[in-house]
């Protein structure tokens, strides 16, 4: 008896411990527990009637919103993200009467970090949207019809953006997300090559206008440098296609408009237009001359990282204003380039704001998006940190790093993701970059040839099965084909039949139905 | 006796060849941790550097305190974790494997089916984040799925059963001891094989965690260990190496990209590699003697 007592009091011991640790930890979080507490209150609160927060709240207590978004650089540490946050909330607190609690999350893990936050009640008032986020977040109603907000508190918003980049954020007739603006027309087929082996040959770049001018090009590179693979991607592991668009891919790659959108709101087949079978053709001929390195598809360096090690003479790129300055600082030499494609404007959503449905207070936070797009200095806090820590102005106006401090060691920086804040054009210029890099940039958003379907987002969530499916064959021919390591002949052939076997017409013709009523809502023909 | 002998030469040979498998990926690795970067991506791996170089030691040396702050976060998170997931683990399988113990057959039961079932992703996630509000803690790096865990439980409560004579049990009662001296100075030490085994399977567990940091330190970036921190720097390098944009800033082209991934390959396993041979002894014992043997 006395035995089983003892055995019963050890398991008892055992479930008493872990509750003891749980306990501990709730305490130790005390603060974040209790505001996490509220802020499930706040929501539904907010649900009721989303324009209650506002007029109460104004000369109360300052509301602490807490903003997530992504970065594909450095995450600045917990004591330097503290002090920036001190910074806008100076700001903050006087124009809205809020605070930001900036939630900084690394590029690769943030669309499931998102996913995990959205499932609960944690707080989360204004957040980016990667574009497969879309079409989950809207159907999983995680996240809020933006309209009325925008109307009532995002006049700036809509000024800065105008409405055809606004268009881009509507979701089935909804404004759900809003759009950043930056370069949005994309310059493609640019080509960037290394700049001592142009001058050698004195090959004339002004003269390149087309892939058949290009071949000749690198024929004379081939012939000259027989140790240097000729053109290779830009990432690694990544298929130059994306670089060399001449269609209106409407959102995934299947089922899109020919011709840069030019001509009827028709909805076919990329892998059977002409202009794609000119891309694999050309480089197909490429590879079977030898510009292209066998291991193209497995390759695990950049093409930078290759022109850097004096393997590659050119690799893909998209155009656009600073492009040569910047892909030079990339690879540590000086790059010259050209463009044989078209630039094109079709609807970009890689990355847009938008609020949850856990956010406090709604209304903050639509007022804290329209300060973002319209204060100067609080989109540069944000994105370059303080003056005199972490960047210096020069006479001329544009900014760099100071005295001893370069990309490695700066305690805050955000610079790489500029364009997502929403308006970069409020920026400070870099150093490196022309003093009047935005200017350049407006008038480069007026170059590209404007697809019909501007402004349309396709809704994945009808198709996703086949939009899984037809993603699974394409991705076994897609490096091999694109890469120009095989045949287009016939494994482009087969590639469309099993495309169609698993369901690509399916796909094509849901998105012709939601273009169509796009169309006839907005009046394109 | 020859017969012996040519097996003997058979499984040496085939132990080398084994052995190879797994050396060899680990010396290219270390190899390639010290070539030059452009001689890397040049020439291709090499078992013998072409370039010898450790600048990609000495970029993560440069990013300072921070590598040793989060090499103190490892070893606090798996001392701390593997003490605790120890006491749990050998008190609550002494105690299923007691036939007498009321409503022993339910915990057993419970502690089985969390072997097989679990509640996936985000449930797990919502209880931690939610429930018990251990996100941005340490204790997110410790809790979730790490302290208990059931197949460990198991392992342990089969040997318990199988190893600890009843008598011997019986005997140490007799003579007086209560039930916590017969756990504390008798069923422990007999158990010491199993308990090294888990012990060991426990440390690299969380040595080699990631996924907690991942999933639940989002602010307090301090708390990250070195597989985060590791992690963390992989994707800073990609990203400083690959893709500046306008408005970004600095010759980029300086980090040896390639070759820090080798090196922090060797920085992350490094204590493991030192530990394992001090606990190895009693791993196979451990594992072994659990399964039959009256």
């Amino acid at each position: 008896m006395k035995k089983r007592f003892l055995a019963m009091v050890l398991a008892a011991s055992m479930v008493f411990s872990l509750a003891a640790c749980g306990g501990d930890s709730g305490s130790a979080q005390g603060g974040d527990s209790s505001a996490a507490d509220s802020g499930s209150e706040g929501g539904s609160d907010a649900d009721a009637g989303s324009g209650n927060g506002a007029g109460s709240d104004e000369a109360g207590e300052p509301v602490k919103l807490v903003m997530a978004f992504r970065t594909s650089g450095s995450i600045p540490s917990e004591a330097d993200i503290d002090r920036i946050e001190e910074a806008v909330n100076q700001i903050t607190r006087e124009k809205i009467n809020a605070e930001i609690e900036l939630l900084i999350i690394q590029n690769s893990s943030y669309v499931q970090q998102m996913t995990l936050m959205l499932s609960g009640s944690e707080q989360l008032d204004i957040m980016g949207a990667t574009s497969p986020m879309m079409a989950s977040t809207v159907g999983s109603e995680q996240i809020r019809d933006l309209g009325e907000l925008l109307d009532t508190y995002g006049q700036g918003i809509k000024e800065v953006l105008g409405e055809d980049v606004l268009s881009c954020g509507r979701f089935e007739g909804t404004q759900y997300f809003i759009p950043p603006i930056c370069d949005i027309v994309l310059g493609m087929g640019y080509y960037t090559m290394r700049k001592d082996i142009v001058d050698k040959y004195n090959i004339d770049l002004s003269q390149v206008k087309t892939y058949e001018d290009l071949t000749e090009v690198f024929q004379i590179v081939h012939d000259n440098e027989p140790n240097m693979n000729v053109v290779g991607t830009n990432g690694a592991g990544t298929s130059p296609m994306q670089y060399n668009v001449a269609w209106d891919k409407l959102g995934n790659y299947f089922g899109v408009l020919d011709d840069r959108g030019q001509g009827e709101l028709k909805v076919v087949n990329l892998f059977e237009t002409e202009n794609y079978r000119k891309y694999v053709d050309t480089m197909h001929e490429w590879y079977t001359k030898g510009f292209i390195s066998q291991d193209i598809t497995n390759a695990t360096e950049s093409g930078a990282a290759q022109m850097k090690a004096g393997t590659l003479f050119a690799y893909c790129n998209s155009n656009k204003p600073g492009i040569d300055t910047q892909e030079a600082m990339n690879t540590g030499c000086e790059v010259v380039g050209c463009q044989v494609l078209d630039s094109i404007l079709s609807t970009g959503n890689n990355w847009q704001w938008t609020i949850p449905e856990n956010s406090v207070d709604p209304v903050k936070a639509m007022q804290f998006l329209n300060l973002l797009y319209t204060d100067a200095d609080l989109l540069n806090i944000i994105v370059y940190g303080i003056e005199g820590t972490d960047y210096v102005m020069h006479e001329d106006g544009r900014i760099g790093y100071p005295e001893g401090i370069d990309a490695t060691n700066v305690g805050y920086s955000l610079s790489p993701m500029l364009w997502s804040f929403g308006n970069e054009f409020n920026a400070h210029v870099w150093e490196t970059n022309d003093p009047d890099v935005w200017e350049q940039t407006k008038e480069w958003n007026k170059t590209g040839v404007k697809s019909k379907a501007y402004g349309f987002v396709f809704n994945t969530a009808p198709v996703s099965n086949e939009i899984a499916a037809v993603q699974n064959v394409y991705d076994q021919y897609k490096m091999s084909l694109e890469c120009g390591v095989v045949d287009p002949e016939e494994t482009l052939k087969e590639m469309n039949e099993q495309l169609y076997a698993a369901g690509l017409q399916a796909i094509i013709d849901e998105k012709q139905a939601q273009l169509d009523k796009w169309a006839a809502e907005n009046g394109v023909n | 006796m020859k017969k012996i002998k040519g097996f003997d030469i058979f499984a040496n040979v085939f132990l080398i060849i084994i052995v190879c498998y797994c050396l060899v990926p680990l010396v290219l690795l270390v190899a390639s941790s010290l070539t030059s970067n452009e001689a890397l991506i040049r020439e291709g791996y090499s078992f013998f550097p072409k370039e010898f170089s450790v600048d990609a030691y000495k970029y993560l040396v440069s990013s300072g305190s921070q590598i040793i702050r989060a090499y103190g976060m490892s070893f606090v998170v798996t001392g701390l974790g593997t003490v605790c997931s120890i006491l749990l683990t050998t008190s609550l399988a002494y105690a299923i494997s007691k036939k007498n113990l009321p409503g022993g057959k339910v915990l057993t039961f419970l502690v089985f089916f969390t072997m097989l079932f679990n509640g996936g992703l985000v449930p797990t996630y919502l209880m931690y984040a939610d429930t018990f509000h251990i996100k941005n803690t340490i204790w997110a790096l410790i809790l979730p799925n790490l302290l208990v865990r059931a197949y460990y439980i198991m392992l342990m409560r089969s040997y318990f059963l199988n190893n600890l004579p009843g008598e011997v049990l019986e005997a140490a009662s007799i003579d007086g001891a209560t039930e916590f001296q017969i756990f504390g100075k008798v069923a422990i030490p007999m158990s010491k094989p199993i308990i090294a085994t888990v012990l060991m399977f426990s440390m690299i567990l969380y040595w080699n965690d990631w996924q907690n940091g991942l999933y639940y330190i989002t602010t307090k970036t301090n708390l990250y260990t070195i597989q985060n921190l590791l992690n963390r720097m992989i994707q800073e390098i990609q990203f400083l190496s690959n893709n500046a944009v306008v408005g970004q800033s600095t010759s980029t082209a300086n980090i040896p990209s390639a070759t820090v991934r080798m090196a922090i390959a060797v920085v992350g396993i490094l204590p493991i590699a030192i530990v394992y041979p001090f606990v190895q002894k009693n791993f196979a014992k451990g594992i072994t003697l659990g399964a039959v043997k009256g």
